[in-house]
């Protein structure tokens, strides 16, 4: 119970202490607010299992799987909720009308380029996968092009289609 | 039941999750992939609970959490292929020798040269409903997460997804 109750509870306060932190100072980076806020109190949550808890070293590491697992799903579902996701905008966009539907010259009020494209693009740059080269051209970081090689292989070795 | 086996139970069903979706992908490869993750899931979570029965509910409990937020994490790993178009942009530039335009990659994946690919496969996974040429939002499982993450960002952002100027 013990191992649950703190891995809670330690949730609980990293999200409040996350969203107090965005509201608040308004930061450029959420992703690395969250990853510092959740560790932080992960940690200091382990801290108070085993001293205060008596929890011993097995339920500290069940501890930190349990937050561990669960703040990364929180920082993926995070990143989709600030990123907008085009396919649940033009759902939710088609829901709209339940009878006459969408044509498909109205979705591109949803696939806008500045946003399906420029935000994402300006993302790139921000986490160092591309760089500018001469002249305006775009060139792929060393970050990059270990990325891009990653999901290329593992696209091969899955037989996945292109995605995007 | 010892307490290391129950650190074990969800990696366990992590690693039954993952056998188990990578052999449904390879069996039905022409079936949408999101099935795939389902029949995953599932075995994983029967998995803990079987694993990790008679632990009592707060053990099982705390496993089965564990367990969601690792298959969560595995399943948008392998997902983030299809659904990202960074990680396409950066395939593509990769295959291309690295470098390129802005004009260049705004010819190939702004909106005209993405709404049918969208809308392709939200209507082949079941997401929206092709009639006459018109496209409806099939209220399944999609549709409510998108609810949701309305929900979500109306709360950690204070705006909706937008579009055209405005937010929906």
């Amino acid at each position: 119970m013990s191992v649950l109750g703190y891995g809670l509870a330690a949730m609980m306060v990293s999200l409040f202490l996350q969203v107090l932190w965005v509201r608040w100072r308004k930061p450029a980076n959420h992703a690395r607010v969250i990853m510092v806020v959740f560790s932080l109190c992960s940690l200091a949550g382990g801290v108070l299992l085993r001293q205060i808890g008596a929890g011993d070293w097995c339920d500290v590491c069940r501890y930190l799987l349990l937050t561990g697992s669960l703040s990364v799903m929180y920082l993926i579902v995070y990143a989709a909720v600030e990123e907008d996701s085009p396919s649940m905008a033009m759902v939710y966009f088609a829901a709209q009308t339940s009878v006459e539907g969408r044509a498909r010259e109205e979705f591109r009020q949803v696939l806008r380029d500045d946003l399906l494209f420029g935000e994402r693009v300006s993302a790139m740059r921000r986490e160092g996968w591309i760089e500018e080269g001469d002249g305006g051209a775009l060139r792929l970081s060393r970050r990059g092009v270990f990325i891009g090689g990653f999901y290329t292989r593992l696209q091969h070795a899955l037989r996945m289609d292109e995605g995007g | 039941m010892s307490c290391w086996w129950l650190f074990l139970v969800p990696l366990l069903a992590l690693g039954l999750n993952v056998i188990v979706q990578l052999a449904m992908h390879f069996l039905f490869v022409s079936a949408p992939i999101v099935r795939s993750y389902v029949a995953g899931c599932v075995a994983g979570a029967i998995g803990t609970i079987v694993l990790a029965w008679g632990a009592g509910w707060a053990e099982l409990l705390t496993a089965l959490l564990t367990f969601g937020g690792l298959t969560y994490g595995y399943s948008n790993f392998i997902n983030v292929n299809y659904s990202s178009l960074r990680l396409r942009i950066l395939k593509e530039m990769l295959r291309d020798g690295g470098a390129t335009t802005l004009a260049d990659l705004q010819s190939r994946y702004g909106s005209e040269a993405i709404l049918d690919r969208r809308l392709t496969r939200l209507v082949e996974w079941g997401q929206l409903r092709e009639d006459n040429g018109r496209f409806h939002a099939e209220r399944g499982s999609f549709y409510r997460l998108a609810q949701v993450f309305l929900l979500l960002k109306k709360l950690l952002l204070g705006r909706g997804f937008r579009y055209e100027g405005n937010t929906l």
